[in-house]
């Protein structure tokens, strides 16, 4: 088993062992849905705003257990992009299953969408980057409470500002926001493609700043040589 | 043989008094007890009184007098220095472990102790100084770095898939090592085990594929009095198979048996200081 399969199958184990957040993973998203379940726009975006904060909080605690265990771990031989690689894989696993079930969830219920790729489409898109956006998070602040609250920032920002404005561009999760127009407004195709470049160009960046920050939490000081016998 | 069975057991009393204890009282009364079955001589002719011969063996384990080691060192710290916010807490401090020595690091609180070690690890830059490790490094810190919600073999396998071991191996060599200090991992979360049990798994996380160099940072918090002389026991184990060991301790019962003593109280190493 390679090495970022092991960190990935812990860091899915131990999240699993988690019963109560496993939960209120998959009910956090229902409850915004529901909670405007009358405009069939509405109550998508809003699904996927739950399921962005949830992704991210689960995302960020993650990263923020593994930060305990991580330097024993780069000590014991493992690259700080294992790590890394091997906590998204995990994290990105928990998330298919929470996709699939939102994807019927939605589909089922707002039956006869003519753009339902769209729906799967920002349910992608959100797992893709709540991940990089948590572990980011946890890798800056590295307290839970500080990162939590930064989270709940952003997911309120989200539904709060006007998705025309400048502003709303910054924010991680506008190109689900920006496919889910394309998917229920049925408007032109460039509406896809600005999603798709918004969200490669945040998945990378956030990947890039947590790269970069855990490079440096985990580097290896110069004064220390290890010569290999 | 009663009279025998008396100067053992006398034996095994003044071998503790003399801070010989577990692998190597057992094997002292071994060789004992091989000699005077193959003989048949009394044991106060073969050996004198039982705490005559337990000074005799104290010393011989101890090295009384002999050189120190000249073999190239496994670790080499050079100069290392730290100060926190203008308080100087580490002033150009050497230390030379060679292959099957033990040094052990004592000093008060906020003497740097646990700061040299992670110094030692790469963990933590020193403001002037290196530190050269010839092998692999296996490091136990103060505090048990485990995830709470993994069991003890699904940390062998982590720390084992770093050192380059397969499943399996990690879980055996990590139950071998566990069961050398008094403990047989079950299926708990190490979350719900007690503080001496995580302090075990702790230890066996830091030897775990066998590194070169040990750094342990008080690693016997929380053990009971059977696990702490198991502790040190496996500590001579190590040596014996050509470890360099370094033990942050407070305790002083074993100081006489290690091969140097870094006082970060008085910031020195003197081969005067080194009992072996």
């Amino acid at each position: 088993m390679s090495r970022v399969r092991v960190v990935a199958r812990a860091t899915v184990v131990e999240l699993l062992r988690r019963r109560t957040v496993v939960a209120l993973l998959f009910l956090v998203p229902l409850a915004f849905y529901l909670a405007r379940h009358d405009l069939v726009g509405q109550s998508i975006r809003l699904a996927t705003v739950g399921m962005a904060w949830a992704l991210s909080t689960l995302a960020a605690f993650a990263g923020l257990a593994g930060q305990a265990i991580d330097p024993r771990l780069r000590l014991s031989g493992f690259g700080t992009f294992e790590l890394l690689a091997g906590r998204v894989l995990g994290l990105w696993c928990l998330a298919v299953p929470l996709i699939a079930v939102y994807s019927t969830v939605i589909l089922v219920d707002q039956g006869g969408l003519p753009r339902w790729p769209g729906v799967i489409g920002g349910l992608v898109l959100t797992a893709l980057i709540a991940v990089p956006f948590g572990l980011l998070v946890a890798a800056v602040l590295r307290r839970p409470l500080e990162a939590a609250m930064l989270l709940l920032v952003v997911s309120g920002l989200q539904v709060i500002l006007d998705p025309f404005g400048l502003a709303a561009r910054f924010v991680p999760f506008w190109s689900v926001r920006e496919l889910g127009t394309w998917t229920v407004d049925g408007t032109d195709g460039g509406y896809v493609r600005r999603a798709l470049l918004h969200a490669a160009a945040v998945v990378v960046l956030l990947g890039g700043l947590t790269v970069l920050a855990r490079v440096r939490a985990l580097r290896r000081r110069p004064h220390l040589r290890v010569l290999e016998v | 043989m009663t009279g025998a069975e008396d100067w053992l057991a006398g034996l095994v009393r003044a071998l503790h008094r003399e801070n010989v204890d577990g692998w190597h009282c057992d094997q002292v009364l071994a060789e004992v007890r091989q000699h005077l079955g193959e003989s048949g001589e009394d044991p106060f002719a073969a050996f004198g009184a039982p705490e005559q011969y337990a000074r005799v063996v104290a010393g011989e384990l101890a090295g009384d007098g002999g050189p120190p080691s000249v073999s190239p060192p496994l670790l080499a710290v050079e100069g290392v220095a730290k100060s926190f916010r203008r308080h100087r807490v580490l002033d150009g401090v050497d230390l030379r472990v060679a292959a099957g020595e033990v040094a052990a690091v004592v000093g008060p609180n906020g003497a740097g102790k646990s700061t040299l070690l992670r110094i030692c690890a790469g963990l933590e830059s020193p403001d002037a100084g290196r530190v050269t490790v010839h092998g692999g490094l296996g490091y136990c810190p103060q505090q048990p770095a485990l995830v709470d919600l993994l069991r003890a073999d699904e940390h062998f396998d982590l720390v084992g898939a770093g050192r380059g071991m397969g499943r399996a191996e990690a879980r055996r060599a990590g139950a071998e090592l566990a069961a050398r200090l008094d403990w047989v991992p079950d299926r708990r979360p190490v979350g719900e085990l007690s503080g001496g049990t995580r302090q075990k798994l702790n230890v066996v996380l830091a030897a775990l594929g066998d590194p070169a160099v040990l750094l342990l940072d008080e690693p016997y918090q929380g053990f009971d009095g059977e696990s702490f002389l198991d502790f040190w026991e496996q500590v001579w184990h190590w040596r014996d198979e050509g470890r360099a060991v370094v033990v942050v301790t407070h305790r002083p019962e074993q100081l006489k048996r290690v091969d140097a003593v870094l006082d970060l109280g008085r910031q020195r190493v003197g081969a005067g200081e080194r009992s072996r």
